[in-house]
């Protein structure tokens, strides 16, 4: 569902509740105003979606700087496991956060919409306004990231 | 890991060895794993978010005589967006019909809105499969002799990722055809033909049609002692004709010379294109008298719908080349096509080459193809 979808992207984004949730409504009263554009356009849907949440990501840091909570909610994946497998889980999921850190916006974006949005390549390109080619060397590029820093934080995938 | 074929497919392209593919994979694996979860939210945000868009949308809902003429189906366009925080998924939001659409010509519209800008690549977005209405003409016209400049002429439109079938909003009745023809001067009674109306007076003859098109005919004599009329007079009294018939047009008029007087011509254009089957045509003899007139009920335009799927400059090219003759540019036009009780505007490319015979002409081929065959 996109609201799921868009929420998530912009927690993941921010880190903070409430600032996902002011993003959030933003972009949907923005997605709103502007249905008409996307008519116009004739994006798919969601890739003309993500595209306004990211823009409005980026207003947000235009006038905000960044102070990501990394571990925020973290604590509520945690439902259902054992203590130690809970711990475990906790690591990983800490340690793909911090390495998601080190992705430049636009590799996040990347990710965040393949992994998290289950968008296609070329949906990805539409959202950004890049070619297909520009979204895969992006996507390339952020898994070797991620490798390193997953290596670095001592989480062998 | 299906679902990340395309991922499997990439790192394998790009990975160095095979170390680093088996590597890659197993992020990939996890970073999905982790970003898979959803992000819990506060089920009372969701539910006063969709109350806000709900209200909103509400507001934005007005009766569709009084909104904007390219925001026709913005209706169900707004309500698939309320629709959004309620879990649906929205596709392609289907055009919304008018009340009661009839037809007319499209002398003025304003460009439609976009602020958004086109998708990066022709065809890179989803295909909506949205089929052609039924009653869609396909498009049939005949070459047009050209100057053999017009290859070397600025380019003209080009299709962006996508194109629109734009449906016109006016609905010609006999009122409105009983006002044109009293300010026209005619006195006697309009009487209902198949196709339309029609009022006839002494020498001169008005019809119009459902779908908006006026014809007019004055065979009178001219008045052998009025001085004759040059192309800036012709153009006046054309001009003259079209306000007193209130058949307004928003384009400069190319006049040509004739044996018997001038032809003053207007090419409307909506969205910056031409429509070039609809032009306004006015015949002037030397005395400076509207002899002959074809023109369109004035009317707004909306979307009728959208499409990603369509022919491309270089698929116009060649298809036109398959009737013979060399083509080398296209550019995006408007075909005026009557369905049944509705007058599209539809996308066709208008290439310009040599014919069979090597004179230089404009063909057109129409951009709309049916998304059934397109679909891959």
């Amino acid at each position: 569902m996109h609201f799921d979808r868009i929420y998530a992207y912009i927690h993941r984004k921010t880190g903070d509740r409430q600032v996902a949730e002011d993003l959030t409504a933003d972009t949907f009263m923005k997605a709103l105003a502007h249905i008409q554009h996307y008519r116009y356009t004739g994006q798919p849907f969601a890739a003309w979606l993500y595209r306004i949440a990211s823009n409005v990501v980026i207003d947000y840091y235009r006038v905000q700087r960044p102070t990501v909570q990394l571990d925020e909610g973290l604590s509520a994946f945690s439902g259902g496991l054992e203590p130690e497998e809970a711990a475990l889980a906790l690591d990983d999921r800490q340690a793909v956060s911090r390495a998601m850190q080190a992705l430049s916006p636009d590799q996040q974006d990347v990710i965040l919409m393949r992994f998290a949005g289950d968008m296609k390549l070329k949906d990805i390109a539409v959202a950004m306004g890049k070619t297909e080619g520009a979204v895969k060397a992006l996507l390339f590029r952020a898994l070797g990231t991620l490798r390193r820093k997953l290596r670095e934080s001592g989480v062998q995938p | 890991m299906n679902r990340y074929a395309d991922i499997s497919e990439l790192i394998a392209e790009q990975a160095a060895d095979s170390t680093e593919q088996k590597a890659l994979e197993a992020v990939a694996r996890l970073v999905a794993r982790e970003l898979e979860r959803p992000v819990p939210y506060r089920p009372e945000f969701k539910e006063a978010l969709r109350q806000q868009l709900m209200h909103a949308a509400r507001r934005r809902m007005r009766p569709w005589y009084r909104r904007p003429i390219v925001v026709g189906s913005g209706f169900a366009a707004v309500a698939a967006a309320a629709a959004l925080v309620i879990g649906l998924q929205l596709a392609q939001p289907p055009a919304v019909q008018g009340p009661n659409e009839i037809a007319g010509q499209a002398p003025s519209v304003e460009p439609g809105p976009s602020a958004e800008p086109p998708p990066a690549a022709p065809g890179g977005g989803a295909t909506y499969l949205v089929a052609l209405p039924a009653d869609l003409p396909e498009v049939r016209l005949a070459d047009e002799r050209t100057g053999a400049d017009s290859l070397v002429s600025p380019a003209g439109a080009q299709a962006v990722g996508s194109v629109q079938l734009m449906r016109l909003t006016a609905r010609p009745d006999e009122a409105a055809f009983r006002a044109m023809a009293t300010r026209l001067g005619f006195r006697g009674e309009s009487r209902r033909t198949d196709s339309g109306w029609v009022v006839t007076d002494e020498d001169r003859s008005l019809t119009m049609t459902t779908d908006g098109t006026v014809q007019y005919a004055d065979v009178s004599e001219p008045d052998a002692e009025v001085e004759p009329v040059d192309a800036q007079g012709a153009g006046q009294a054309a001009q003259r004709f079209l306000d007193q018939a209130l058949l307004p047009v928003h384009s400069q008029p190319d006049i040509s010379a004739r044996d018997d007087g001038f032809m003053v011509v207007y090419t409307e254009h909506v969205e910056g294109r031409p429509v070039v089957n609809a032009r306004t045509e006015i015949s002037v003899n030397q005395a400076g008298m509207v002899v002959r007139a074809r023109a369109y009920v004035p009317s707004g335009v909306t979307i009728h719908a959208t499409y990603t799927e369509f022919v491309t400059a270089q698929e116009a090219l060649e298809l036109a080349e398959e009737r013979g003759g060399s083509f080398q540019r296209a550019e995006l036009v408007w075909v005026r096509s009557v369905g049944d009780g509705t007058v599209y505007l539809q996308p066709a490319w208008r290439v310009l080459g040599t014919n069979a015979q090597g004179t230089p002409v404009a063909r057109y081929v129409g951009a709309l193809v049916d998304q059934d065959d397109s679909a891959e």
